[in-house]
């Protein structure tokens, strides 16, 4: 019995444990453009995680922001005016976020407890990715971009000394918009551009066109 | 201390010969002088340190009041400007009373080792003073040097020289951590992008260049070099600091610096003399050393099962440590956990 309470005990010590740490990051290399390469991003929101689903599914359901909300893991976000460096279109953020055993839409931060090693299905070690939308509300944004750092990853919590993350779309990779096709505003170097979220039909207007394509081919027949 | 040409480096080597033979006119033998290249490895953490400086005065202390003390050398100019910054370092006691059980009767204040930024001073002979961030306390005749304190930009230059990675951002660039009250801030040199460049806090791209920013006395800098580049050399030119290091710490990370050009063993070291020593590392003050940008942690097991001395944090009852090397040119993380707050590295081989 004493060992049990023993153990329950360092359990609960160990899933307590929560380390404050910032994410550092900016766009000051190019700035963000809309889909139409010109017109600089002046609000919106940047998401900051990881995502539980390959890239190649990101990129496949990039029209279903729903699919891409339901399979991210937010660890840090903004949402306003993007005006860092007194420029429209460019951000600049240090985002507090807890690290240790903190969980992210079930997803744990650090599963290696008072280690640095990376396991797999958790948060440090992995990629970071960002997430840009012009609106603060997911299913409300029209554009979008999904850049994951090719350079940093989530911090481990144990790293001696430092604790913070880094997020350059300098080293970034693009998913969904491009990088570097943009028209210069205010970096001397071209912008990184959403991309155009696709329509996708409502549930109830495809299934009316679904009975509607039947009817037709109903009728077709009986003719 | 920074490689620039070699007419700079010819240069320098000539002035600091010139300013060892000046001042070690008061020692009984010349001051180490010399040179040693640090090399910061790109993809990788190193911990550095600045092992050689330049000595620009040396005396005795000739009074004492608060912040502000006088002192015998005579100073034409001002030392604490922020592009060339000037510490004071005391080397010496010269009244030992009042010190440990054995003592003789009667008082003094122990100051040595103590250092700190010079924030003013006034010139002439028999009238130079310099007024310190923090209050040393020396006796009067205790020893003292003044030295110049490195920048970020005269340590690295300003833009840094070939091999270091710049960047729009800090994400990208390679970053030099300092300690602040015991966390470790991140800085990087912003050479492209929107807005002004410069050396940068790392929480600041946007913000305004902090060149000038001090590596304070004691300390080092903690270096996370990025993939790209390609290794970095700083050279250090001058003397070696005379006596211990003693530091002011509190409870976090603390980059020491290592001021010494000899290598000597943790526990050839005394640094244990001034560490909180448990059972265990959970118990115990730490300090991490770097090798091939691998950082391994170390404390002194002052007590419990399976005898004293330095231990690795992950093996309290594992061999003894004592062996490990203190490298020049590597800094030491050190760790404040438990107990009174403080750091001395004493001087290898001469205390």
């Amino acid at each position: 019995m004493k060992k049990t309470l023993l153990i329950i005990s360092f359990l609960a010590a160990s899933f307590s444990s929560v380390t404050a740490a910032t994410l550092i990051a900016d766009n000051g290399d190019s700035g963000f453009t809309l889909a139409d390469g010109a017109t600089a991003l002046s609000s919106g929101r940047v998401r900051f995680g990881i995502f539980v689903v390959s890239d190649s599914l990101v990129i496949s359901n990039a029209s279903n922001l729903s699919y891409l909300d339901t399979n991210f893991r937010e660890v840090a976000s903004y949402s306003g005016a993007f005006n860092g460096f007194a420029l429209p279109g460019f951000f600049e953020q240090n985002l507090t976020y807890a690290g240790g055993s903190t969980l992210y839409g079930g997803t744990q931060y650090d599963l290696s407890s008072a280690s640095t090693s990376n396991v797999a299905n958790d948060i440090a070690g992995s990629k970071i990715y960002m997430w840009a939308l012009d609106n603060a509300v997911v299913a409300n944004a029209t554009q979008q971009a999904i850049f994951f750092d090719n350079g940093n990853v989530w911090t481990d919590s144990d790293t001696v000394g430092v604790q913070d993350s880094f997020f350059s779309t300098a080293g970034a990779v693009a998913l969904v918009g491009s990088l570097g096709t943009g028209a210069d505003i205010g970096a001397n170097a071209p912008s990184h551009r959403l991309a155009t979220v696709a329509a996708i039909p409502e549930p109830s207007r495809a299934v009316l066109g679904l009975l509607g394509l039947g009817a037709l081919f109903f009728r077709r027949r009986r003719a | 201390m920074k490689r620039t040409s070699s007419f700079f480096y010819f240069a320098t080597l000539a002035f600091a010969s010139l300013s060892s033979v000046a001042s070690a006119q008061n020692l009984p033998v010349s001051r180490t002088a010399g040179v040693i290249d640090v090399s910061i490895p790109n993809n990788q953490t190193s911990l550095v340190s600045i092992p050689l400086v330049n000595i620009v005065a040396s005396g005795t202390i000739t009074s004492v009041s608060g912040s502000t003390l006088g002192i015998s050398a005579t100073l034409t100019g001002s030392i604490s400007t922020a592009a060339l910054p000037h510490a004071i370092k005391i080397t010496s006691r010269d009244d030992q009373r009042g010190a440990g059980a054995n003592a003789p009767a009667g008082s003094s204040t122990s100051a040595y080792g103590q250092t700190s930024q010079i924030t003013a001073n006034a010139t002439g002979a028999g009238t130079s003073t310099v007024t310190t961030t923090a209050a040393l306390t020396p006796n009067v005749g205790d020893e003292f040097v003044i030295f110049e304190l490195e920048t970020l930009a005269t340590l690295f230059g300003a833009p840094p020289g070939a091999g270091w990675n710049s960047a729009s951002s800090a994400g990208s660039a390679d970053l030099v951590y300092l300690d602040n009250a015991g966390v470790l801030t991140a800085y990087f040199y912003r050479s492209s992008g929107a807005g002004s460049l410069g050396w940068k806090l790392a929480t600041a791209a946007s913000g305004a260049a902090v060149n000038n920013t001090v590596i304070p006395p004691n300390r080092g800098v903690y270096v996370q070099r990025r993939a790209g580049g390609s290794a970095f050399v700083l050279r250090s030119t001058g003397v070696a600091l005379p006596g211990r290091e003693q530091a002011s710490v509190v409870a976090g990370f603390s980059i020491m610096n290592n001021p010494f050009t000899v290598s000597t063993t943790l526990v050839a070291s005394g640094i244990q003399d001034s560490l909180s020593k448990g059972s265990g590392a959970g118990s115990s003050d730490i300090i991490y050393l770097e090798n091939a940008g691998v950082l391994t942690g170390y404390f002194f097991k002052g007590s419990g099962a399976g005898g004293t001395g330095w231990r690795l944090t992950t093996a309290a009852s594992g061999a003894d440590q004592g062996g490990i090397v203190l490298t020049p040119g590597k800094a030491i993380l050190y760790q404040e956990r438990q107990g009174t707050a403080g750091f001395a590295l004493p001087e290898p081989f001469a205390e």
